[in-house]
C-alpha cells in the first residue's frame, strides 16, 4: 500500500469529517455520517491484512484524538474490529462493486457504534458519568448515523474505487479459481 | 506494510504490542490521560488546513440560520442588542452596587472591575465525535486564551459557550447547547428594569435549552403564565464570570406545563443562531494583573 497516498487520504478524510460533518447533520443535528469510516472500509477491502489492520488502527487513533474526548482507544479498538470483520468478509465479496462498500460501511458503522458506546459507557460507570451521557440514546443516534454513512459511502466509493491502482494494493486472488 | 522482508515483520511484531497498549490506555483513569489533549491539539492543528476549507464549503452549502432579514435590519438589530446588553449590564451592576454598598471592600474582592479584551477568531472545525461537538477555534494560549474564557457572537451579544481547553495555537469551545454542556441559569427578561423570572436550562440536544421556570426576580412580581414566545433570556448564573452575566442565551420558543409538577412551567429557549454552526466568534479574554501593571 502506498503509505503517502494513505496519509493524504486520511488527512483529507479527517478534514472533511471535522469540517463538513455538521453541514450533513440531520434531525436534531446529531445524526451525521462519518466520512472516515468508508475510507477505513476501503483500505480494509483492498490492502493486505497487516496493512489494513495498521491503517484502520491509525484512523481510529486519529478519530480518538480529534473526538474531543480525552481518551484514546474507543475508536481505535472499534476500527480494529471493523478491519478484522471486513478482512474476513471480503473474500466472498465483489470488492470493486460500490454497493459492497456501502453495505460494509453500514455494517462497520454499526460495529463502531456498539464498541465506542460500550467502551464509553464502561468508562462512565467506572470513572463517573459525564454530563449528558445516556448510553441508549448515544447508541440510537450513532446507529442512525451508521445508516447515513452508507449513503455517503456510495458517493465516496465512486471516488475511491478508481484510485485503487494508485494505492498499489496487491492483486485480488480469487478464492474459487476456474479448474483447468 | 508493502515490499521488503524486514519492515513487514517489524510491523507484524509491533501490531500486538500496539493493540495491547491501546487496550490498556482505553481503560486508564481520566487523571492519567492528560497527555491525550496535547496530541489531540496537535492533530487538530495538523488537519486544520483541510478542515477549514471543508467547513467553509459546508457553511456555504448549509449556512447557519439567522433571524436577520437584511443588512440594514441586521445592523440595527446589532446596535439594539449592544445597547440592550449595555443597559442590562449597567442595571445589573447598579443593583449589585446598591445591595453591597455597605460592604465595599468585600465587593471589590467578589466582583472586581474586570477589563475585557475581545479577540475575534475563526472556527476551523468541530470535534469528530458525533455526539460531543466542541468547536475548534484558531486562537490559543499564545493569544491569551485560557480555559473558561467566554465566547460570544459579536452581532447580538449571543453567548456561545466557554473554552474547555486551550493549546498554544487553538482552543476548544463547548457551546451551551452541546448535549454534554452543564446546566445553565438564566433570566427571562420582562422589561428593561431587569424584572424577570429565573430559569434553569439544560441542553435538549436539538440546539435548544429546556428547563423549569423558577422564582421572580426584581421588585415587580411576575407569574410564569406571563411568559410569551420571543422573550429574551439572559445569563444569570454565578458559576459564570461576572463579565458574562446578562449575555443573551436565546429567546423563548415555547412554554408548556410540567407534566410531573402540576402548575410549574417548562420553557424552551433557542439561541439566535445555531451555535455549533458558527464560523467565527469573539473570545472575551481577561488581561492578567501582570499585563495591567
Amino acid at each position: 500500500m502506498n503509505r503517502i497516498l494513505f496519509a493524504v487520504l486520511a488527512w483529507v478524510a479527517l478534514g472533511l469529517e471535522t469540517g463538513l460533518r455538521p453541514a450533513f447533520a440531520v434531525g436534531d443535528g446529531r445524526i451525521s455520517p462519518s466520512l472516515v469510516l468508508p475510507v477505513a472500509v476501503y483500505i480494509a477491502l483492498f490492502a493486505t491484512p497487516l496493512a489494513a489492520t495498521w491503517g484502520c488502527l491509525i484512523l481510529g487513533v486519529l478519530l480518538d484524538l480529534t473526538s474531543g474526548r480525552a481518551v484514546v482507544g474507543p475508536y481505535a479498538l472499534a476500527y480494529l474490529l471493523l478491519a478484522q470483520t471486513v478482512i474476513q468478509a471480503r473474500g466472498v465479496m465483489m470488492r470493486r462493486n460500490p454497493i459492497v462498500l456501502v453495505l460494509l460501511s453500514v455494517l462497520g458503522g454499526i460495529i463502531v457504534s456498539i464498541v465506542v458506546v460500550a467502551v464509553l459507557t464502561f468508562r462512565a460507570l467506572v470513572y463517573g458519568q459525564p454530563a449528558g451521557w445516556h448510553g441508549g440514546a448515544e447508541l440510537g443516534v450513532r446507529l442512525l448515523g451508521a445508516l447515513y454513512t452508507g449513503l455517503v459511502g456510495f458517493v465516496m466509493a465512486l471516488v475511491l474505487l478508481p484510485m485503487t491502482e494508485l494505492f498499489g494494493f496487491p492483486q485480488e486472488v480469487r478464492r474459487f479459481a476456474r479448474r483447468s | 506494510m508493502s515490499a521488503g522482508t524486514q519492515k513487514p515483520s517489524a510491523a507484524r511484531r509491533a501490531l500486538p504490542l500496539t493493540i495491547a497498549a491501546t487496550v490498556v490506555v482505553v481503560f486508564l483513569p481520566p487523571g492519567w490521560l492528560g497527555w491525550v489533549g496535547w496530541f489531540g491539539d496537535l492533530a487538530a492543528l495538523a488537519i486544520a488546513p483541510a478542515s477549514q476549507p471543508a467547513k467553509m464549503v459546508g457553511d456555504w452549502l448549509d449556512p447557519a440560520r439567522s433571524r436577520a432579514v437584511d443588512a440594514d435590519a441586521e445592523a440595527l438589530a446589532e446596535r439594539l442588542s449592544q445597547l440592550e446588553l449595555l443597559l442590562h449590564q449597567a442595571q445589573e451592576r447598579a443593583g449589585d452596587l446598591e445591595r453591597r454598598l455597605a460592604e465595599v471592600e468585600e465587593w471589590r474582592l467578589l466582583y472586581p472591575d474586570v477589563d475585557i479584551d475581545p479577540l475575534g477568531a475563526s472556527v476551523i472545525g468541530a470535534t469528530s465525535d458525533p455526539t460531543d461537538r466542541e468547536l475548534i477555534v484558531r486562537a490559543g494560549s499564545k493569544h491569551g486564551v485560557t480555559p473558561n474564557t467566554v465566547a460570544v457572537i459579536r452581532r447580538d451579544a449571543q453567548l456561545v459557550g466557554r473554552v474547555t481547553r486551550a493549546s498554544t495555537l487553538t482552543c476548544r469551545v463547548r457551546p451551551i447547547t452541546d448535549p454534554t454542556a452543564p446546566r445553565i441559569e438564566g433570566r427571562i427578561m420582562f422589561d428593561a428594569e431587569g424584572n424577570g423570572l429565573r430559569c434553569s436550562l439544560k441542553p435538549a440536544g436539538d440546539g435548544t435549552l429546556v428547563g423549569d421556570v423558577g422564582e421572580s426576580v426584581g421588585p415587580r412580581p411576575i407569574e410564569p403564565d406571563q411568559i410569551e414566545a420571543g422573550m429574551t433570556v439572559r445569563l444569570d448564573d454565578n458559576t459564570w464570570p461576572a463579565h458574562a452575566q446578562m449575555l443573551v442565551i436565546g429567546h423563548v420558543e415555547s412554554v408548556t406545563d410540567d407534566p410531573d409538577k402540576g402548575l410549574r412551567k417548562i420553557v424552551t429557549v433557542r439561541p439566535s443562531v445555531e451555535l455549533d454552526r458558527i464560523s467565527e466568534l469573539v473570545l472575551w479574554r481577561v488581561p492578567s494583573p501582570e499585563e495591567d501593571g
